[in-house]
């Protein structure tokens, strides 16, 4: 077995037996798209218009519990430090990581996005929809982890990450939530294409340079 | 006795004037040793004496102040990479998963580290005690457990450097002869250990000579010169 492939079965593990930060990130993503619901003009436009910027809020806010989750297993006992210290690569463990993370954020995304079409009345084509929360939580995955553990030595963690991953992920937010409306509302004057494209662009660029430094936040 | 300056020799490890500084407080200050394959080095000194963090220097996970060491010839700072291809440390507590069972949590070592010692890792959970409970997640183990695991992984691991810190801690009688055991058959294989310990007692006829530190200070320096 590879390093790659055991370190992602650890953390489909651990996830699978520790579901309480997958179940709090369902949760409060719930919750914030609730209150975005109720909050506001009842109009069926205004209510698409809020459902979306409700939607990736709340995948955002609950990630950050699933993130810090995520990475207390690492922390706690010290597992990934004794691995690092004994020669395994801290890249390894990153992309690992991101990558379990944006399975476990894309599948909270999937099971919120019914919710947030009964909360809101509409919602994007099953498909588009798919590509651009697929897109949104690759972007979302690879600053958390980075941000994750910059900030696990910390007791405030929970308090920090939000803090501090916000101002880097505006961009992406920006960006997902026009997708999501283009999506939903259509899209007369074909805009959509490039804005999945600057996603694809932040996605692909967090990946890389998230990646590169995660070995100075660990190590 | 201090050594004024030491010669390398064909020491496997090489200290030199190591010192740590946290604050304005020096934890750890011109540590000098050397230690020979097949050697093990005491490392005594009362709490807050520098033996951990000593350790964490030579394990690469804290970088010294002052001084310098070598590992198999390898510069302690520049050559860090490859020195954690060949140290093993046991800390405390050690590393580990606890989410995973002790089986996961070797055959995760057996390949993120390369080893290929897949199968080897039933039989050294057996020679620890842990057999029959290789399946429970580490979380329900008990201290002396742990240890035991951590000694399992260690072994699986042969290094050429084996680093232990207060590895008596939380054993049993039995746990401490294999403790015992597995140092006489990594001192056999070549490996250089440094054992920090308050229990010199328990390594009679293992250790080879003893560094104590004193407030940071080492005391008396020994080794192969």
């Amino acid at each position: 077995m590879t390093a790659f492939r055991a370190l992602i079965l650890k953390d489909l593990t651990i996830l699978a037996r520790k579901r309480g930060g997958f179940l709090s990130a369902f949760a409060l993503g719930a919750i914030i798209m609730l209150m975005a619901s109720l909050s506001g003009e009842a109009t069926p436009q205004s209510l698409g218009q809020r459902g979306a910027a409700a939607f990736w809020m709340g995948l955002f806010l609950g990630s950050t519990l699933f993130l810090s989750d995520s990475f207390e297993t690492e922390q706690k006992d010290g597992g990934q430090r004794a691995l690092i210290l004994l020669g395994a690569s801290p890249t390894a463990f990153f992309y690992s990581k991101a990558l379990v993370n944006f399975l476990g954020l894309f599948v909270v995304g999937v099971l919120l996005a019914p919710i947030a079409v009964a909360l809101f009345g509409v919602g994007p084509s099953p498909l588009g929809g798919a590509v651009i929360l697929a897109l949104g939580t690759l972007s979302l995955s690879a600053p958390g982890t980075l941000f994750t553990a910059l900030v696990s030595e910390s007791d405030k963690r929970h308090l920090l990450l939000p803090v501090m991953m916000f101002p880097l992920v505006v961009p992406v937010l920006i960006t997902v939530v026009q997708s999501t409306l283009l999506l939903t509302f259509g899209d007369p004057m074909g805009q959509g294409s490039a804005w999945a494209s600057l996603l694809a662009i932040f996605a692909m660029l967090h990946w890389l340079l998230d990646g590169a430094l995660y070995s100075r936040a660990v190590d | 006795m201090i050594k004024e300056s030491i010669s390398e020799g064909d020491a496997f490890v090489f200290v030199e004037d190591v010192s740590k500084r946290f604050g304005l407080e020096w934890a750890l200050a011109r540590a000098t040793f050397t230690v020979a394959r097949g050697k093990m080095a005491l490392l005594t000194g009362d709490n807050g004496s520098g033996k951990t963090t000593l350790i964490r220097c030579l394990s690469t996970a804290l970088i010294p102040d002052f001084g310098h060491a070598r590992v198999g010839g390898l510069d302690l700072v520049s050559g860090r990479d490859l020195i954690r291809k060949r140290v093993a440390c046991l800390n405390q507590p050690p590393g580990f998963y606890g989410g995973l069972s002790a089986r996961e949590n070797l055959t995760l070592a057996n390949a993120v580290l390369g080893l290929g010692r897949g199968g080897a890792i039933s039989e050294v959970l057996e020679r620890v005690g842990l057999g029959p409970k290789q399946d429970i997640p580490i979380d329900a183990f008990s201290s002396g457990m742990k240890q035991r695991f951590a000694l399992a992984r260690l072994s699986l691991l042969r290094r050429d450097l084996i680093l232990l810190d207060e590895p008596e801690s939380h054993l049993d009688g039995a746990g401490l002869r294999l403790l015992q055991q597995f140092i006489a058959e990594w001192k056999a294989q070549g490996a250089a250990i440094i054992c920090a310990t308050h229990a010199q007692e328990r390594f009679e006829g293992l250790g080879d000579f003893e560094v104590r530190l004193v407030g940071g200070r080492p005391r008396s320096a020994g080794g192969e010169a």
